[in-house]
């Protein structure tokens, strides 16, 4: 008895062991199955894409719709307002634009699943264009995907527990030998413990399943950076960016040279206000011009009084005396002269003279009052606005001080300093901190030594608004050397975090790899890229920091 | 999970039908334009108006069109021209433009074989 009971134990035991063995392998295959999947990063709603020479096609399947996106191929520009006729497995059908630029087009075909194969005819502007495509979408993707993987894990996970079941009871049969009826009785409660088992399980799967199908949904339309360093960027999120590229091509340019600068003003439309002598500033009856306030040229900002010194003050006391007293003897003596010329005592040209010599005493006289009280009138030089200066009524001015400095802000000149002679530069370009770029006309340059380099100045040519003088920038000069190399905008070039300089190439319509270059300044707006494209890649031109900060 | 692991296998398909060198355009049997149309091959033969296109299975070993249906699209002096294809008596696909094609007509076909699946043949 005790050694049956023994035999039966031991058989539940191995029956119980295989299958739980089993149960263990199954969901562990399914799971090994996942983590073996390459490049986990593309979670993305299905999609297909088709490139021509003038057009890039992306159709994504969105539940029952697709959603095309065209754009041009070499600009990546999108292409609004075409016509698109879709070849679809009910006939042909028309999409209609969406606000966002994707046109869609209702899909019914999409829920059977499989490979959906589509010709789509693009008449844009000037341009037409036939682009098959083909979409693979999962077997009825918006039915219930959930509930066939379900099925499928429900079925594998019986049929391992029924082996893992067949198994125990041959271990157990082998082992034993004997008591087939007990054994088959054991067998039978194995079995229906097992499915419980597998029930359980299958439940949890359903679950996590479900989970997953949930995320994607929401993050379907995300920009991800692929474990070989290319960057998944879906055209919804590529409009978003506003990403362009450009088609890049070899061509010689001239080497430029690198110059620092800063913005002076224009010495033909610039002044100064300088007092020429000492005094007390007054205002013009509108007061002083306050900075930034537009003069005229001639126009009257101020007056310097000049004080009077306690010695001049007597001096000039002295000398009023001496002219009144001298004024006074030849008023009486041309009044003598006057009774005795009528009776021709006194020749007419005595009266005369001293008539001349009162008048000019009478002048002198009025002018040392005059210079006591007039004040020198500090007149704008130039038309322009007030740059500089802080005049307060009763200030002391010295001589020669600069009262105000007007510069006209519309023209403004560039002093660059450069350590060798420039020559043959007709024009150049200066870039500011900000990255604003200006076009500079050469003006000359000195002949002096200043500190190892000499002063080339430089005019700039069209707007001037926001430019203030005494700004610093760098001023690109072209020299006569070429070097061959491919021009790509500022913009593309962007900073990896370990200082490394990359563009993005555009490598498919949805997919941008970035390219470690070498690059060098060009002029103010494009940079050379000497080495790491070939010619005729898409690099993209704008958006290409963003595409950079995608992880 | 399982479904990602189809839309990874579905681009890199994707990848090798979209990239130029696969869509190959070569020379058929009958003198026409190769295309891939997989499973098939199409060949494009065009004359004056008339459009024949001849089906051969992944080998090139030539296949008769009957059971296939097909659409033509072509460029047609700046505009998409929509041509039905019926099996014609050559045991091609055949069907008749508006007007003559050029020899380089450029476009697409779609083929539905026997079996109600479609494929896109592209010349160009």
């Amino acid at each position: 008895m005790f050694r049956k009971f023994r035999r039966i134990s031991c058989a539940i035991a191995f029956a119980f062991v295989a299958t739980c063995a089993t149960l263990t392998v199954a969901p562990a295959h399914e799971g090994h199955d996942h983590a073996d999947e390459p490049q986990a990063g593309v979670s993305a709603a299905p999609r297909g894409e088709a490139i021509s020479a003038d057009f890039e096609l992306v159709a994504v399947a969105r539940g029952d719709a697709v959603d095309i996106y065209v754009d041009r191929f070499a600009t990546n520009e999108p292409v609004t307002g075409a016509g698109l006729i879709v070849e679809t497995p009910a006939g042909p059908a028309t999409p209609i634009e969406q606000p966002d630029g994707a046109y869609r087009l209702a899909a019914p075909w999409l829920a059977k699943g499989g490979r959906t194969d589509l010709v789509v005819s693009i008449t844009a502007k000037d341009l037409t264009d036939i682009l098959p495509v083909s979409i693979e979408t999962p077997p009825q993707t918006s039915a219930s995907p959930v509930a066939h993987a379900g099925w499928s894990a429900d079925l594998r996970t019986v049929l391992f527990v029924v082996a893992g079941f067949v198994a125990g009871v041959l271990v157990a049969l082998v082992a034993l030998r004997r008591r087939r009826a007990a054994l088959v009785a054991l067998a039978c409660m194995a079995l229906a413990g097992s499915v419980q088992h597998g029930r359980a399980h299958e439940g949890h799967g359903h679950e996590e399943e479900k989970g997953q199908v949930a995320i994607r949904a929401n993050s379907e339309e995300r920009a991800q950076r692929l474990s070989d360093g290319t960057v998944f960027v879906p055209k919804s999120v590529q409009r978003i960016f506003a990403l362009r590229s450009l088609l890049t091509e070899t061509a010689r340019h001239p080497k430029v040279a690198e110059l620092p600068g800063r913005i002076i003003p224009d010495p033909a439309a610039s002044g100064y206000v300088q007092s020429a002598v000492g005094g007390r500033l007054s205002a013009s009856p509108g007061g002083f011009p306050r900075l930034g306030t537009r003069v005229k040229q001639g126009e009257i900002l101020g007056y310097v009084t000049p004080p009077l010194q306690a010695i001049d003050l007597s001096d000039m006391r002295q000398r009023q005396g001496e002219l009144d007293q001298q004024i006074s003897i030849v008023e009486r003596r041309v009044a003598r002269y006057e009774q005795l010329a009528a009776g021709g005592a006194v020749s007419r040209t005595q009266l005369e003279e001293a008539r001349l010599e009162l008048e000019g005493l009478r002048d002198r006289r009025a002018s040392i009052e005059k210079a006591r009280r007039e004040p020198e009138a500090l007149v704008a030089p130039v038309a322009g606005v007030i740059a500089e200066g802080t005049a307060v009524a009763g200030q002391i001015v010295q001589p020669s001080s600069i009262v105000f400095n007007i510069v006209d802000p519309s023209r403004l000149w560039v002093e660059a300093l450069s350590f060798e002679t420039i020559e043959g530069a007709t024009s150049a370009r200066a870039t500011t901190y900000s990255g604003r770029s200006l076009d500079l006309e050469y003006r000359g340059a000195g002949f002096a030594d200043r500190s190892q380099s000499v002063p080339v100045h430089f005019s700039i040519v069209g707007d001037t608004a926001g430019l203030r003088a005494g700004q610093f920038l760098t001023v690109l000069v072209p020299t006569r050397e070429e070097k061959e190399g491919i021009a790509v905008p500022r913009t593309s070039l962007v900073r990896g975090s370990n200082g490394q300089d990359f563009v993005y190439e555009h490598v498919g319509p949805e997919r941008f790899a970035p390219r470690s270059v070498r690059a060098e300044p060009l002029d103010g707006a494009n940079v050379l890229i000497m080495s790491g494209v070939a010619a005729g890649k898409r690099i993209v031109s704008q958006g290409a920091e963003l595409l950079e900060h995608v992880r | 999970m399982r479904h990602k692991g189809n839309v990874v296998r579905f681009a890199l398909l994707m990848a090798l039908i979209a990239s130029p060198a696969a869509a190959h355009s070569s020379k058929g049997p009958h003198g026409g334009r190769l295309a891939e149309a997989k499973p098939y091959h199409a060949e494009l033969i065009t004359k004056g108006d008339s459009i024949e296109i001849f089906i051969s299975d992944a080998d090139e070993r030539p296949m008769n069109a009957a059971g296939f249906k097909g659409i033509a699209i072509f460029q047609v002096g700046g505009k998409a021209e929509r041509i039905e294809l019926r099996p014609g008596e050559s045991g091609a696909l055949a069907g008749k433009a508006p007007s003559p094609l050029p020899q380089t007509v450029k476009g697409a076909v779609q083929l539905t074989g026997p079996d109600g699946k479609t494929t896109n043949a592209r010349f160009d």
